[in-house]
């Protein structure tokens, strides 16, 4: 469904990402992972089409990105950034905004039934988002993402404010959207994490795949 | 005035060049430039108005105010940030449409007459209010778009057009162009002293009429504030985004990964 071949990525000189090949699949479930600063969350950037490469090219459905629409191809692909953060004032406008993109009108079943999944059913969509704390402002921002469901979904440290039962409902609400065929591409830093439901996992290092592993 | 208490005035410049000086806030050179540049400039004006408004013909008077518009435009290219391009053009649409529409205006509605005495200082203030936001509105810009960029980025990511994911910073920045001129109306009469009216209450002209002139003066300076603000800032925020929809800066500050 997703394919990236040869994939650089330099500036000034300075190969971030050097010569990466991977290929996804519908309901594919990698880790990546990395020290920090080998280019994990630049190699997101290049999928989601925030940059383009500097060499290389990236497909989609068999499609070259040139050819397709980048708004469109960051509905299908879409990428939850590390600094994501909550817009506007309220809970209700940050889960509005999916629907505001396409025209769309609010879902709010949807989003009632998406706050309850990220384990925040008590708040409302008036709920004033200036003072949640780290932890609730993560797993909004997670709601926001999904209220539309992706074909590919790439998520940067999306848990990483949230202590382990919570991480773990997020966790598990994201791997069941693998197994209605969503690809799942997550940086992550815990080990625990990367072990625990992942199909594959990515080691990068000094922008280069250094290891590629089946977990399951 | 004699010219030697102008001189004794112009040393008092002498103090914010000492505390530049000493603080290194390095505006002496600017300071400097802006002070040569306005005694050269308000010369050559003064004998240009002179001689224009002896003449009294409509195509002189239109061509000094295209100058006045054009000079404003040029002043705001260093204020743009380095990611956008024809800043001299779109800075000349906002501001001609500033100065024009508001003009037009008030000559219509016989608020004031086509008349050089009356039109080229109307038109220099618009111009001038519409340089200052303008600069503002860039300025703005330059910071949300090349140094604030995540919050831009997460909506690019969700799939939003660069329309949609900048109307904040749009916003911000249309917002930062105009409150400076909404204080300076708010204070009207309590801290700043209108120079226009007070002049033609000098000049012997009735109070009201003078209060009536400068409030015309307050409308139309506003609106073209605004005006000027909002074109410019709408026609600048598509060039922070590429072909492909992406933050320019992106491309140039990539120093994190």
């Amino acid at each position: 469904m997703l394919e990236l071949k040869n994939v650089s990525y330099s500036v000034d000189n300075r190969d971030i990402i050097k010569n990466i090949s991977l290929n996804i699949e519908s309901g594919d479930t990698i880790a990546i992972v990395g020290p920090s600063g080998s280019g994990k969350s630049t190699l997101l950037r290049l999928i989601n089409d925030l940059i383009s490469p500097t060499r290389g090219e990236i497909y989609f459905q068999g499609k070259p990105y040139a050819q397709i629409n980048p708004e469109q191809l960051r509905m299908d692909i879409s990428y939850l950034l590390q600094e994501s953060d909550l817009f506007d004032f309220t809970i209700g406008e940050n889960l509005a905004f999916p629907s505001e993109i396409r025209g769309d009108q609010f879902d709010r079943t949807k989003a009632k039934k998406m706050l309850k999944a990220v384990g925040l059913g008590h708040y409302n969509f008036k709920t004033r988002v200036e003072h949640l704390s780290g932890g609730e402002r993560q797993r909004i921002t997670i709601a926001r993402q999904l209220m539309y469901t992706p074909k590919v979904l790439l998520l940067d440290e999306a848990t990483s404010a949230l202590d382990v039962h919570n991480s773990e409902k997020i966790e598990s609400l994201i791997f069941r959207l693998a197994d209605e065929g969503v690809a799942i591409l997550w940086i992550t830093h815990s080990n625990d994490q990367s072990n625990r439901h992942f199909k594959k996992k990515i080691r990068i290092v000094d922008g280069e795949i250094d290891e590629e592993a089946e977990l399951s | 005035m004699s010219t030697t208490a102008l001189t004794l005035t112009g040393l008092l410049l002498l103090f914010p060049i000492i505390v530049s000086y000493k603080e290194k806030l390095h505006i002496i050179k600017d300071l400097l430039i802006a002070t040569i540049r306005a005694v050269v400039q308000l010369i050559i004006l003064g004998y240009l108005l002179h001689f224009i408004f002896g003449v009294d013909k409509a195509w002189l008077l239109m061509i000094f105010v295209l100058i006045i518009i054009v000079n404003a435009s040029w002043n705001t290219m260093s204020r743009a940030s380095s990611v956008m391009h024809h800043v001299f053009w779109i800075s000349f649409v906002s501001i001609f449409v500033g100065v024009a529409l508001p003009l037009v205006g008030v000559i219509l509605t016989g608020a004031i007459q086509f008349k050089p005495n009356e039109v080229i200082p109307i038109a220099g203030m618009l111009g001038s209010n519409g340089l200052i936001a303008i600069n503002l509105a860039y300025q703005n810009l330059d910071r949300e778009f090349v140094k604030e960029m995540s919050q831009i980025e997460s909506k690019l990511a969700l799939g939003a057009n660069p329309k949609l994911s900048s109307k904040e910073t749009i916003r911000t920045s249309i917002k930062t162009a105009i409150v400076p001129t909404i204080d300076s109306v708010k204070t009207y009469g309590i801290v700043s002293i209108p120079g226009m009216m007070t002049g033609l209450i000098i000049g012997g002209v009735e109070p009201l009429e003078a209060v009536k002139f400068q409030l015309m003066v307050v409308f139309i300076h506003t609106t073209a504030t605004i005006m000027s603000a909002l074109i410019a800032t709408y026609l600048s925020y598509k060039q922070f985004f590429n072909h492909r929809d992406q933050l320019i800066g992106r491309h140039m500050n990539q120093s994190e990964s």
